[in-house]
């Protein structure tokens, strides 16, 4: 919202030497955020009034003129001119070579043959419109050579864009009146009270529009329009607005259009109640009604747009049909046109969330519904209507009211009484604050203290504060600590008991693993986001059904919550792979599954954090799946998982379908799977365009950081020797290495402490579909030395039982 | 007698000089010392002199001996010291390459800023909590004094989901289930990814992520507040910030606060990265409203609190002035590489 601080000191003269970015610093600190300022009018005290000597016409060109203009002092100056409204007599503002307008120096330049120093200007040229028809024209009786700032000193202002956000819970903020209060309390000044003429006119005859307020709901207190006033004027008659309001609205960034309209928004952007002129004559059969609109009705509104309403919805109907949409905008049929003559003005109050809930459903914030939906004050109904009657009838002198003020409904809400003290409101902010202060603090702000400064307060909210903005003493300590100003309080530390933190295993158990990742592995974090679309899920092969969908999502690419993360992985490693071939990435991240039964939050979806990353190597070698499965092992004893192993999958269809069948593996841990490792299957290589050799892991950290932890259990090391021994079998190809241990092991018992395979070969010397597989074994007793007799014994059940499992040694 | 010494030395050195292997020098020392050898032998035939003779003549022989078999010997360190240089020759490495094994990996920036953060506040007693990123309306809004229609709801544009349920909008529902659960006094933090429905853009991300802190207890007061403020501020940024406190706005604090912090890059002179003002909004935070202490079952009659939110991306943003912050969850390693 712009702030035009002009305006502001009609109310809170306050006085200052500061410059406006002070100023601005200074509301930002106390009141609410100035995201800009703007120095209205800085290139204006150099244009000044200029009278028309003579007017003729350009001899080279139709539509110019040659000027000759008296600029004040005996000067007389030649200008050309394009303006269509030039004429001998007529006094305008006149910017000499040198001056600055909207940033662009005038200078003296030759117009088609002809020299012009200077020039004669419009509003929009000074930027005080955004349109203009021709020169603006002054009072005739305006001297020459009179700087314009001196005719109209509110040319010249500072403007404060303040963030409307900040503004949210302040309703009495939304005019300049309540503005002026902050400076008032800010910068100790009194506030002008606001004149409100009680009798306005006279009130003779009767208006010819009856207002009523109908059905269940609509009219009380928590009603849907709670005081509804209305006047009617006759006589007006629509034209432009005299300067100084064209002006003033300019100023903040308003367009004029015309005086009954600028009248409305001037009292808009002064107290912050939205008003509505209708055209007398266009409101059928007599009748404001206030009524809930009807399912499917359609409203014209006024800036061309048909609505559909709901039954919900609150309109302002005249007899036949609906004539305004209540709080957000007039309707097309009923507005002034130029030719009106007589008007009726409305000034209400309503419910904050219905006009919300309609202008958010049919897409119109306007100034009006922005202002009611933060809780308007319902006395400015009131005061506005009447202010905008006094100004009415001042700008057209024909015009007089008919018949009383309508004021409908108004039920005032029991006045708010806060409990409070100064002691508690310094006790709370911890600053020392002289209790006097606190309350002449309250005070400016027009809150009503009853009791002993020193004592226990009855502190009365204001009415534009009572709507929702205060009702706690926490409440009234944020006016006074912010008036105050909190860099004043000097910040200290509280006592608290010193007592360690809660350690969260889940959370240390995160860092250890990224640590692990990303010290051990090499890997790199990244983030990849929750939302995926229909389209990622199926070119994964993933029924885009199972996923949780959003209601509004930004796109269709965005459109519902990821249940896999590894899929998301691969396309980015091929968005990597333009770069490099190997690389290394994990993200610790979510998934989110529909809710099941029984869980900690059932109306929460099954969020899980996943361990998942990519390993992606320049070509395809059985090693690089070793890696990934040394890793993961590695991982998973760092962080004291019990038991973890790698095991075949129990079937293909216990894998995702974008895992390589044959090289591929679930992750064990405490016997119960806790995720696998695979290279991508070629057919999504393929579809990913992915290159080299791209394996995948994917660990469900959730049950890692629940799974049983293994102890460390302590044994001293053997006194005694150990005795190695080599054996070198022949194996199908296909059986695991690890089978061959296993008969090793069992066969061994207690006497193997240690097997290593050394080699592993596959080659035509063994005949096809075999392999060599070379292992180290260390045996050893615990109590011992083994005998020559124990190891023979030994070294022979191991051999048996190689012969006999089908693995003949070499 | 004395022409055969004068031979064999003459021989022996001339075989000394040629010898150039290790095996040379025991076959030289063989044929002169040996059992056979050359030398030997005059030893042996040393009895055969007379007494006079034997004495000078055996003399010169045995210090011959002794000169040979020391020669030998410093011939043969030599030739040990010869190959040891020759070997440590030959096993020149080229200090230029390495094994090709991946280098040390990286976490992401703002995980990085989130462990230090954390690793201040855990110092000084703080828990963390983490929390579901789906949340009820409930506990993203209600219990956080923003109920239905109210126009705070804007400042927050919200991602629905199917069910009713959304994704958490700010880290703040830990604030109410961090309440629920441990009850007062109590202090923690909240770090965590949130949503907002907004058109991606440089400055805009529909997922970033923030870190809730909050502390409640006895008394607790404004000035308690801006006393953290301060010095977790000072920790990160390593230095002494000029920050500036100012009212804000939001529902679930009262009051409520904007802190400032001196623009970094113009130091307050105004910039186009501080919008021409000098400070940088860096931490929303303010007193716990009463309604909120309540929505967690704590009595606002008895207890207080503050709370603040920090924008963990917009850290990472500031300190290493990352001009697009698209780039936080592009997955792209040439940009999370840097942060090594």
């Amino acid at each position: 919202m712009l702030i035009s601080l002009n305006w502001v000191r009609q109310f809170a003269a306050f006085e200052t030497s500061e410059p406006p970015k002070e100023i601005a610093a200074r509301f930002s600190l106390h009141t609410a955020e100035v995201e800009h300022v703007i120095e209205a009018g800085s290139g204006l005290p150099e244009v000044v009034a200029a009278r028309v000597v003579s007017a003729r016409p350009h001899p080279d060109a139709d539509r110019l003129s040659v000027v000759t203009a008296d600029v004040g002092g005996g000067v007389q100056r030649d200008v050309v001119c394009g303006a269509p409204n030039v004429r001998e007599g007529m006094v305008a503002p006149y910017a000499p070579p040198g001056a600055s307008l909207l940033g662009r120096e005038i200078r003296e330049a030759k117009v088609r043959g002809i020299l012009s120093q200077g020039m004669l200007c419009s509003e929009k040229d000074l930027g005080l419109a955004d349109e203009s028809d021709g020169l603006w024209e002054l009072a005739a009786e305006t001297p020459a050579g009179l700087p314009l700032t001196r005719a109209f000193p509110d040319l010249v202002d500072v403007i404060l864009e303040v963030d409307n956000k900040s503004l949210t819970h302040r309703p009495d903020l939304w005019g300049h009146y309540g503005i002026a209060r902050e400076f008032s309390a800010i910068y100790r000044v009194p506030l002008a009270a606001l004149k409100v003429e009680e009798a306005i006119g006279s009130h003779r005859g009767k208006s010819a529009i009856r207002v009523a307020i109908e059905g269940k709901g609509v009219g009380g207190q928590e009603g849907l329009c709670r005081r509804y006033c209305g006047l009617q004027l006759d006589g007006v008659t629509v034209g432009p607005s005299p300067a100084w309001l064209r002006h003033r609205l300019g100023a903040i960034g308003a367009r004029s259009i015309n005086n009954v309209v600028d009248v409305t928004n001037y009292i808009l952007f002064e107290l912050g109640q939205p008003l509505h002129a209708f055209d007398t004559t266009r409101v059928e059969g007599g009748e404001i009604r206030v009524r809930r609109a009807f399912d499917s009705e359609t409203l014209a509104l006024l800036d061309g747009s048909e609505v559909t309403l709901e039954a919900e919805d609150l309109v302002i109907a005249d007899a036949r049909s609906a004539v305004a949409l209540a709080g957000i905008m007039g309707g097309a049929g009923s507005q002034i046109s130029e030719t009106t003559h007589s008007i009726f003005l409305e000034s209400a109050n309503f419910q904050p969330a219905r006009v919300r809930r309609t202008s958010v459903r049919i897409g119109k914030r306007t100034d009006s519904s922005l202002r009611f939906e933060k809780s308007l004050d319902p006395e400015n109904a009131k005061a506005g209507i009447l202010r905008a009657a006094r100004m009415l009838l001042d700008l057209c002198p024909g015009a007089k009211v008919v018949g009383p003020l309508q004021d409908v409904g108004y039920e005032p809400a029991a006045p708010i009484e806060i409990s409070t003290s100064a002691a508690f409101i310094t006790k709370r902010l911890g600053a020392e604050i002289d209790a006097k202060e606190v309350r002449g603090t309250l005070d400016r702000l027009g809150f009503h203290v009853k009791g002993d400064t020193g004592g226990d307060w009855k502190v009365r909210v204001p009415t534009w504060r009572a709507t929702k903005d205060i009702s706690l003493r926490e409440d009234l300590m944020e006016e006074v600590g912010r008036i105050h100003g909190y860099d004043r309080i000097h910040p200290f530390a509280p006592q608290w008991t010193v007592e360690s933190p809660r350690i969260d295993p889940h959370r240390q158990l995160q860092r250890a693993a990224k640590d692990f990742l990303m010290l051990h592995g090499g890997l790199t974090e990244v983030f990849t986001y929750s939302l995926v679309g229909a389209a990622h899920c199926r070119s994964f092969s993933l029924e885009p059904d199972a996923h949780i969908r959003l209601q509004n999502p930004l796109s269709e690419d965005l459109d519902r919550l990821r249940r896999e993360i590894v899929p998301i992985h691969l396309e980015k490693a091929r968005d990597n792979q333009r770069f490099a071939k190997t690389f290394a990435f994990f993200e610790l991240g979510r998934v989110y599954r529909k809710p099941r039964e029984k869980l900690r939050q059932p109306e929460l979806p099954d969020e899980r954090s996943h361990l998942a990353g990519i390993l992606s190597f320049e070509g395809k070698r059985a090693e690089n799946f070793y890696e990934l499965r040394q890793l993961v092992l590695s991982l998973l004893h760092r962080l004291r998982v019990a038991n973890p192993e790698i095991a075949p999958p129990a079937s293909p269809e216990a894998l995702p379908p974008w895992a390589h069948p044959k090289v591929c593996a679930k992750i064990l841990a405490d016997g119960k799977i806790a995720g696998a490792i695979y290279r991508v299957h070629p057919r999504f290589e393929m579809a990913l365009g992915l290159e080299g050799d791209v394996l995948a892991f994917d660990l469900d950290f959730d049950f890692i950081a629940g799974v049983r932890r293994r102890e460390v259990e302590y044994h001293p090391s053997s006194k005694y020797p150990t005795v190695p021994f080599d054996v070198a079998v022949v194996a199908p190809e296909r059986v695991p290495v690890s089978e061959i241990q296993k008969v090793i092991a069992k066969a061994a018992g207690r006497l193997l402490l240690d097997s290593q395979v050394f080699d592993v070969f596959q080659g035509g010397q063994f005949g096809t579909g075999k392999k060599s597989v070379a292992i180290h074994l260390t045996f050893g007793a615990a109590d011992r030395t083994l005998s020559g007799d124990d190891r023979k014994e030994v070294e022979e059940k191991v051999m048996e039982a190689l012969k006999g499992a089908g693995f003949p040694l070499r | 007698m004395k022409e055969d010494l004068a031979a064999i030395q003459a021989e022996f050195a001339t075989a000394l000089r040629s010898a150039g292997s290790e095996k040379d020098l025991t076959d030289l020392k063989a044929r002169v010392l040996g059992r056979k050898g050359s030398l030997t032998a005059v030893l042996k035939e040393l009895g055969s002199l007379p007494p006079e003779d034997r004495q000078t003549y055996g003399k010169r022989v045995n210090e011959l001996k002794v000169h040979m078999e020391e020669a030998l010997d410093a011939a043969l360190r030599a030739l040990a010291e010869r190959e040891l240089e020759a070997r440590l020759e030959a096993e020149w490495v080229d200090i230029s390459l390495d094994a090709g094994r991946r280098e040390v990996g990286n976490l992401h920036p703002t995980t990085q800023i989130q462990h230090e953060i954390e690793d201040i506040f855990t110092s000084m007693g703080f828990d963390i909590l983490d929390e579901p990123h789906v949340e009820t309306d409930e506990y993203n809004f209600e219990a956080l004094n923003i109920p239905k229609d109210h126009p705070a709801r804007d400042m927050q544009d919200t991602f629905y989901l199917e069910d009713g349920n959304l994704l958490r909008t700010h880290t703040s529902p830990i604030q109410v289930r961090g309440m629920k659960r441990l009850g007062p006094p109590l202090k923690i933090i909240g770090p965590g990814k949130v949503f907002r429905s907004e058109r991606t853009d440089a400055s805009h991300e529909f997922a970033f992520h923030q870190l809730e802190g909050m502390m409640v207890d006895r008394d607790i007061k404004v000035a308690h507040l801006i006393y953290f403020m301060k010095l977790f501020l000072s920790k990160v940024f390593g230095r002494e910030e000029e920050v500036r406190l100012r009212p804000g706005y939001f529902p679930f604090v009262e009051p409520g606060f904007e802190l400032d912090i001196r623009c970094l890059l113009c130091r307050g002179k105004g910039c186009p990265v501080c919008k021409q003002v000098g400070w940088l909004e860096l931490v929303p935070c303010g007193m716990v409203h009463p309604n909120v202490l309540r929505a967690g079952g704590i009595d606002p009659e008895a207890y207080s609190g503050f709370a603040f939110g920090l924008g963990l991306d917009r850290l990472v943003m500031m300190r290493y002035g990352i001009e697009d912050i698209r780039h936080l969850h592009g997955a792209d390693l040439r940009f999370l590489r840097q942060f090594r």
